[in-house]
């Protein structure tokens, strides 16, 4: 069930209203948030219930024996045993057939028919074994305290707004919600369907127009030149934050409906002025989580350069496999860890120059942010490796380059595919996040209420006209 | 609560009663295939691809007692899709006397062997769950219809396309400019695809099987043509190079003896890109074609 399908439209409103107007006490809305949570998972593939239900009750009592267990060794097992099961899972169903296929390739005469598995892929398996990981990690440093209700642990895994893709939440966060009784909140209730709308603008309407023409030049890079292929980098860009923070806002839209506040993902990250205050803004979720379970485990930025430099490049190389099963991915992550690291180790050992964090170099830095991480964006979306590299050399091919020629054949792109009205609709998203980077999100105005009502009748109607339903998913649901 | 919800439900209203007004202006100009849905049937059917669609316009065929159900190549190949949608939108019509003609072209009759999927048609328009002759038709908008139904508004009511208007009656009129140059750029483009195209078809025998299927149960009811519509020579040409015309034909006559033949010809015929009628021929086309049917002068 897609979060901009009719299906779900009914669905949220059938479950707000039980909610809110049935089941009344803390404990019966937790469990009919359980079967709703369920019901949402299995309406992709009941079989996959299975695994999360498993993932659920593994970690629920390992997370109770380890609480009860004074025993540090034992501890220590039962930890194992908890990462095991879930990076198991997680191995078997998304990286198993990727490492055989890698190994068949290097060893062509290695015969690997019969052992790739052909398995799907859990919708949003890397998001919860990531959730439930966190919590079991946290239980065994004696961070939190083990959680003794089940029901609102297995909600807390399954809980449908963020269940397939993000954000991945801690459980010192939003399990202490499922045992708080919750109110009704008005003002919390209209910011969630604010939220809920601006970040169907951003799917329907930016995502999947652009993703139109983002394919195009994707799908047939050898025939474009250097200009139309960075209008492809920068239009993809668009894409995949529309699409993945499109599907948070409206995850972080639903929560406040049933009550509930889930974490921040995304802060406006292509106004960021360099690589490491992009990272800082993109999926937050996820970078904190690598923060805090592997760079800071690692040592963080605490010893030697090289140590620093180290943990840097294993993040990035985890955060790349974590993405997808394919070198593509790892690419990008590696690319990535490679810009940030230049940048952390000026700030580690130089003060911050006056010149360089001068209010006038903003824009320019954030024009130039953006330009590196679209083109970093290109090994994401590729195909494989060869095309990435393919259309990366023909991104830096200035032969007979003028400056009109390459805008005229930018131009000639967007008269040809009539695609001149996207632009205005990139507009008005990039326009309002800068008016409100210093707010939650996008359509967070400050304004009075008939003003904001105003605007959001204004995205709504855009919705309305321009919103585009291709048959993909959003693009983060197979990670 | 009282207040949010009181709110909430004047907007959803709103919401609703605008994707209402939406569906119900809903016509001929904002998609090149609603009204196909929308309309009812009439008891004899013009069946085929893009060739019909265009050529065929029911208002100057039988008086205007039938309806053109014809879709395009990608879409309405002969296959097991098109023949249960056929069949659904018949209903009961299907068993009432009249008459049906057969669009039959080699593009219809073959499948493209580069593609991965060679049956295009298996995640097209006619394998969607869509009910027929209803309007609004809100199966269609739902289960078709890729865009904000804001653009129904704008398509059909404020700002129509005048290049395209699909008919009640199911007949495509196309208006496009008929300058030479014009025409011949759409030709070349046309020829070439076609020409790329036809280097990978092959005749198929599912969809020669699932023609016949048709032709047959329509033999009960409906007194069958099966029509060959004018092209020009160049894409005649490229048709002849993996059709074997006679020997299709032949394999139809064995299996359905009584099946009529009828192939339409013009010379003053005018196409937009030597593969689609113009709309200014189309009367001159669809009279003839018509003329023939009720003399019951079929070519074989």
């Amino acid at each position: 069930m897609l979060f901009n399908s009719v299906e779900f439209f009914v669905f949220i409103i059938l479950c707000f209203l039980a909610y809110w107007f049935v089941f009344k006490t803390k404990k019966s809305q937790n469990l009919f948030l359980l079967a709703i949570s369920y019901f949402f998972y299995g309406w992709w593939d009941w079989r996959f219930l299975f695994l999360i239900l498993a993932s659920s009750l593994l970690d629920f009592f390992i997370g109770l024996k380890i609480s009860k267990t004074p025993d540090k060794p034992k501890r220590r097992w039962l930890l194992v045993l908890s990462l095991f099961f879930n990076l198991g899972a997680l191995a078997l169903f998304k990286y198993y057939d990727f490492f055989i296929s890698s190994l068949a390739e290097a060893i062509p005469a290695l015969d690997t028919d019969g052992l790739l598995l052909n398995v799907m892929l859990p919708v949003g398996i890397s998001f919860y074994t990531f959730q439930t990981l966190s919590y079991s990690i946290d239980v065994y440093k004696g961070q939190i305290k083990a959680e003794s209700n089940l029901v609102s642990f297995a909600a807390f895994v399954c809980f449908f707004p963020q269940l397939v893709a993000g954000p991945i939440e801690r459980a010192k966060d939003l399990l202490p919600q499922f045992e708080k009784n919750r109110v009704f909140k008005s003002k919390d209730a209209y910011e969630g369907l604010q939220l809920i709308l601006w970040g169907l603008f951003k799917k329907s309407v930016i995502a999947d127009n652009v993703s139109i023409y983002a394919d195009k030049i994707f799908h047939d890079y050898q025939h474009y030149d250097s200009g139309t292929l960075l209008l492809g980098a920068v239009l993809f860009s668009s894409q995949i934050y529309c699409d993945f923070s499109g599907y948070s806002d409206i995850a972080i839209g639903t929560s406040k409906l049933f009550g509930f506040k889930l974490s921040r993902n995304f802060n406006f990250p292509y106004f960021s002025k360099n690589i490491t205050e992009f990272w800082k803004k993109w999926h937050m979720s996820l970078t904190n989580w690598f923060r805090d379970y592997i760079y800071i485990p690692l040592g963080g930025s605490r010893g030697s350069s090289l140590v620093l430099v180290r943990n840097i490049f294993i993040v990035f190389f985890i955060s790349g496999i974590w993405h997808g099963a394919n070198w593509t991915y790892i690419l990008w992550g590696t690319l990535n860890g490679v810009l940030f690291i230049p940048i952390t180790l000026y700030n580690k050992h130089f003060n911050k120059s006056k010149l360089l964090t001068a209010k006038i170099f903003n824009i320019p830095k954030i024009v130039f942010t953006f330009l590196m991480v679209s083109i970093l964006w290109v090994f994401f979306r590729a195909d494989s490796i060869g095309m990435a590299f393919g259309y990366v050399d023909g991104l830096v091919d200035f032969t007979g380059f003028t400056p009109v020629s390459y805008l005229k054949n930018i131009y000639g792109f967007i008269t040809w595919n009539k695609c001149q009205y996207i632009f205005p609709l990139l507009l008005v998203l990039y326009s309002f996040e800068y008016v409100n980077r210093n707010n939650e999100f996008g359509l967070d105005f400050k304004l009075k209420p008939i003003l904001k009502l105003f605007l959001s009748t204004f995205i709504f109607l855009l919705w309305f006209v321009y919103a585009n339903y291709p048959s993909e998913d959003f693009i983060y649901f197979q990670f | 609560m009282k207040t949010f919800i009181k709110y909430s439900v004047v907007f959803l209203s709103l919401i609703l009663m605008v994707h209402f007004y939406a569906a119900s202006v809903a016509d001929g100009k904002f998609d090149d295939n609603y009204n196909k849905f929308a309309m009812e049937p009439k008891g004899s059917i013009i069946i085929g691809s893009s060739r019909a669609t265009h050529g065929l316009n029911p208002e100057f065929i039988l008086e205007g007692r039938i309806s053109n159900f014809a879709f395009d190549a990608f879409s309405s190949p002969f296959c097991k899709e098109y023949n249960n949608a056929i069949y659904s939108f018949l209903g009961d019509s299907l068993k009432a006397k009249g008459v049906a003609v057969i669009d039959v072209n080699p593009w219809t009759l073959s499948v493209d062997t580069s593609l991965a999927e060679p049956l295009r048609e298996k995640d097209r328009l006619l394998n969607k769950e869509i009910s027929f002759s209803q309007s609004p038709n809100y199966s269609f908008l739902f289960n078709n219809y890729n865009h904000g139904w804001g653009k129904i508004i704008i398509d059909e009511v404020l700002s129509p396309d005048s290049s395209k208007h699909l008919h009640e009656t199911g007949w495509l009129e196309v208006s496009l400019d008929m300058k030479e140059s014009a025409i011949n750029e759409r030709k070349t483009g046309l020829l070439g695809a076609y020409q790329r195209k036809a280097k990978n078809s092959v005749v198929s025998e599912y969809r020669i099987n699932s023609l016949l299927e048709l032709i047959d149960t329509l033999n009960d009811y409906k007194n069958v043509f099966i029509v060959k519509l004018p092209v020009c020579p160049e894409l005649l040409e490229i048709e002849a190079s993996f059709f074997n015309e006679d020997s299709v034909y032949s394999i139809i006559k064995n299996r359905l003896p009584t099946t009529k033949f009828l192939e339409l010809k013009a010379k003053e015929l005018k196409w937009i890109d030597g593969h689609h009628v113009f709309k200014n021929s189309v009367e001159l086309l669809s009279q003839r074609l018509s003329n023939r049917i009720i003399k019951g002068d079929a070519d074989q």
